[in-house]
């Protein structure tokens, strides 16, 4: 048990009559929570009024329908494609948890949460600049390996490792492997000369609401991109077009920190994911380019009762309710020495430093639970530059090859318990967190050096540290 | 909060001076929390014996059929299997906060299915899904299939090859078991859409004969299969809830407000999140009969009834066995009227209301306005009765939420929330 001030126990509970605190705080030292299982990343926050659990509750409903193709029966579920990565969202984000990347010379289409973006680069003249990238002319900006039964897929993509060997000082041996990705049977011709791959898995969505809710400036604020500080740290904000108001501003979503918004987010992924027409993002095609002129001439799922969309306004709104009130899992372990131990080799190999512990989100209207709340995400939601062996190739908005979003670390403690999926770093190449530590160079390889550098002991109190959050 | 004017108030206040307060729950009336979870225990026994007694009432009603396959044999079949759903859809309040029934139920009452994996469908549910390469394994007709790589032989269709299938590959949908397994292999695909009619599978599908739809004989089998591994699920189950079983051992286990709690969260999350939400209001919201839940019989409003009635049977610590007998005991509404009446006569209420509102969708059934045809775009009336249901549901949620406020319950709570554990003394 940490130590538990009254003062906290009131802001808890909420009140602070005398009676109901002490109540409280009999109730906090018998603190009971039931055990956590698979839909430990669904559940909604506390507080939320039964509507908005009920919301939360369809918005789940939706996250988990499957989509058939056009036409169907079934008009309310159809429009799926042509060009799919996967047939749900929980195909990808199984429980709300996390991805994982193919295994080796394992082909794509059967681990959805896994694909490759593509884009050109240098980007080609006439480029949009409100765009993340520049997608490939025939196969857009990324690689759909399934279609519906009309179309061919746009290729069978296999991943296949390339393994590399590092070591402990004290000898323990660790073995990296990176990825690089075969293309069979493309279905379309051949790509762009200047198009470039890049694999991506698909991140845990518990506490994105939290994320949401962050003020620009929040997160500007622990921004440094000269390095003033000389803390051998810079850490610069994407500056993105949000489509949603039509502005440019800070991005905070995606592995480079493309996307501003949540719904924006959301309805980027129905369509680029599963080839659904949303409010914001109206292609009923999704990723197909005008080049894939068989994809454009099917049927779509547009229908009239539901905003001549597929995915309707209503539709969405629950999904991002979903979304956004469901929440990150606690820190478990806490009073433990261990965790403590742990902590302090975080905090000296100044892990703390990208991955901030503790943020506080700014006023909400539409959801008070999401309001002035502090949050651990571990993330400043920052570019970082990670270094040659993470980078991939192109800009996506102002972020380099080498710049990655610092990933949240919440969640690790319940990996296993929700999607059994343990895959780590933007394309899934690390299979557990020595090996996520290990790959980190760049800004962080001063960190990296150090963390190859700890006793076995210090290694340990670290992961347990790691996966207590 | 007016209504804290009550025992519970008076034991707060004591507790300045004194230990009663930590529990919370104070006994009175000679009913005790353990007293409520006891009898919770009992009814589910009753239950999940009478739903095993209704399962071999079916199985008997099967072997008739396929010895006998005519339409008249499956119409007693078809019946039998709506009887046994009486006592299964009370039962599933339980599966809410009791982990023992949840990681057992997929296998009885998982839904929605593929159900190409089973047997023949109908040409434009498609050939393909990248979740599910079982999507149309149809297993009735091969005697052989490949998952994730290995070879199954499916050539005896059995209750063990049946359990292997299930959820094969990881899929949820791959549901080659249960009561809809079943309901389909009595109904078939109900492609009526939302006009009047269900699945309208011919005996002969399973008369070796005269067999329609082809591998008769491997229909039956399968139907059979189904059934039996259905009782064996059920006697898993009934046993589970008997005197020292897995599943009442657990929650006896647990402290007052732990159980108290668990039974709760079971009417909380069956009421709002599955019945009101999933099951109802999402086929309403896109008036699609793809949601509906049983979707083959057109049973749902007997589905919906008496998944309802489930959760005020819990709250009433009473039930009405198959046979007409009742098992009543302490309950969580003489636990909270001894501490506030008017909150225990608003639950009552609300709980009334779904039940009417419940009854009202079984009645528009009888007139052939089945689930399926009353959320149909266009059907006003009938659209508006689905969501009168539903919005009793919800209703009952806030006073559940009530209940729980007054037990003080509310800091037992399902993983994700506000940790109590602060780690700002930490960050």
């Amino acid at each position: 048990m940490p130590k538990l001030t009254l003062n906290a126990l009131y802001q808890h509970t909420g009140t602070s009559l005398l009676v109901a605190g002490f109540f409280a705080f009999s109730t906090a030292l018998m603190a009971e929570t039931s055990t956590p299982d698979k839909n430990a990343f669904q559940h909604p926050f506390k507080k939320l009024s039964a509507e908005q659990k009920f919301n939360h509750s369809l918005g789940r409903s939706l996250f988990e329908k499957f989509w058939v193709a056009s036409p169907s029966s079934t008009t309310a579920s159809d429009g799926l494609g042509p060009l799919y990565n996967a047939r749900s969202c929980h195909s990808c984000h199984l429980n709300n948890a996390k991805g994982h990347a193919p295994a080796n010379l394992q082909s794509a289409v059967s681990v959805p949460s896994f694909f490759v973006r593509l884009k050109r680069w240098p980007r080609p003249d006439g480029f949009d600049p409100k765009k993340a990238v520049s997608g490939d002319p025939i196969y857009g900006t990324q690689l759909q390996t399934l279609s519906t039964t009309q179309l061919v897929p746009e290729a069978d993509l296999v991943v296949k490792y390339d393994y590399l060997d590092l070591m402990f000082e004290d000898k323990t041996p660790i073995q990296l492997r990176k990825p690089t990705y075969t293309l069979n049977n493309l279905g379309y011709g051949a790509f762009s000369k200047d198009t470039v791959l890049s694999g991506r898995v698909s991140p845990a969505l518990m506490g994105v609401g939290l994320i949401d809710a962050l003020d620009d400036k929040t997160i500007e604020h622990n921004a440094d991109e000269n390095d003033l500080d000389q803390d051998g740290i810079s850490g610069r904000s994407n500056q993105v077009w949000d489509k949603i108001n039509q502005t440019w501003r800070l991005g905070r979503f995606g592995w480079k920190a493309t996307v501003a918004t949540l719904s924006e987010q959301n309805q980027s992924a129905f369509n680029g994911d599963l080839g659904l027409s949303t409010p914001l993002v109206t292609s009923a095609y999704g990723d197909c380019t005008q080049a894939q002129v068989a994809c454009l001439s099917l049927a779509n799922g547009n229908s009239a009762h539901l905003d001549n969309l597929e995915v309707s306004e209503q539709m969405m709104s629950l999904v991002n309710q979903f979304s956004a009130l469901s929440a990150p899992s606690k820190i478990r372990n806490l009073a433990n020495d261990q965790f403590m131990q742990g902590k302090s080799v975080f905090d000296q190999l100044n892990c703390a430093a990208c991955h901030i512990p503790k943020m506080k989100t700014g006023l909400v209207t539409d959801y008070k639970v999401l309001s002035n709340r502090t949050f651990f995400p571990f993330s400043d939601f920052l570019l970082h530059d990670m270094g040659a062996g993470l980078a991939d190739t192109g800009n996506e908005f102002n972020a380099k090859g080498q710049e990655w979003r610092t990933t949240p670390l919440w969640g690790n403690s319940l990996n296993k318990t929700t999607s059994g999926r343990q895959s780590y770093l933007h394309d899934g190449r690390a299979r557990n967190l020595i090996e996520a530590i290990a790959w980190h160079g760049g800004e962080a390889q001063p960190s990296q050096t150090a963390f190859l550098s700890l006793s076995i002991k210090q290694r340990n109190d670290l992961l347990y540290f790691l996966e207590s959050l | 909060m007016k209504r804290f004017v009550t025992p519970i108030a008076a034991c707060v206040a004591a507790a300045l001076l004194t230990a009663c307060g930590s529990q919370g729950v104070q006994p009175s009336k000679s009913i005790t929390a353990n007293d409520v979870v006891v009898n919770y225990s009992d009814i589910a026994h009753a239950i999940y014996t009478d739903s095993l007694t209704t399962a071999k009432a079916l199985k008997v009603a099967i072997n008739t059929f396929i010895a006998t396959p005519t339409e008249a044999n499956l119409t007693i079949a078809r019946q039998a299997w709506i009887d046994s759903r009486v006592p299964y859809q009370q039962s599933e309040v339980y599966r809410f906060g009791n982990a023992i029934v949840d990681d057992w139920e997929g296998k009885v009452n998982a839904w929605p299915l593929d159900e190409g994996l089973i047997d023949y469908v109908a040409s434009d549910y498609g050939t393909e899904s990248d979740v599910n390469p079982l999507y149309n394994a149809n297993v009735v007709a091969s005697t052989s299939l490949t998952i994730a790589g290995q070879n199954v032989n499916t050539t005896n269709i059995t209750p063990a090859l049946l359990q292997e299938l299930h959820e094969a590959d990881d899929v949820e949908a791959n549901v080659a078991t249960g009561y809809h397994a079943i309901e389909f292999l009595l109904w078939g695909q109900d492609l009526n859409g939302t006009n009047p009619g269900a699945g309208e599978r011919p005996a002969t599908d399973y008369d070796v004969n005269n067999c329609t739809g082809g591998n008769c004989d491997r229909r039956a089998a399968y139907l059979v299969a189904a059934t039996d591994l259905l009782i064996t699920d059920l006697e898993e189950m009934a046993a589970n809830w008997s005197a020292n079983g897995d599943a009442r051992t657990a929650i006896l286990a647990q402290s007052d407000k732990q159980g108290l709690s668990t039974i709760l969260t079971g009417m909380g999350s069956l009421a709002y999140g599955e019945l009101g939400g999933e099951r109802t209001k999402l086929g309403l919201m896109l008036h699609d009969p793809e949601e509906e839940h049983d979707c083959f019989s057109d049973n749902t409003h007997y589905s919906h009834y008496y998944d309802a009635k489930g959760i005020q049977n819990v709250y009433l610590g009473e039930y009405q066995r198959v046979d007409g007998s009742w098992v009543k005991g302490p309950s969580l509404s003489a636990l909270v009227s001894a501490q506030d009446t008017i909150l225990d006569a608003e639950m009552k209420g609300k709980l009334e209301n779904t039940q009417n509102a419940g009854q009202a969708m079984v009645d528009a059934a009888q007139v052939g306005q089945t689930f399926d045809v009353l959320i149909g775009m266009g059907n006003q009336a009938g659209n508006q009765l689905v969501q009168d249901f539903v919005d009793s549901l919800v209703a009952e949620t806030r006073t559940t939420e009530d209940v729980i406020r007054l037990l003080e319950l509310e800091d037992i709570t399902l993983e994700g929330s506000d940790s109590l554990d602060d780690p700002s003394s930490v960050f």
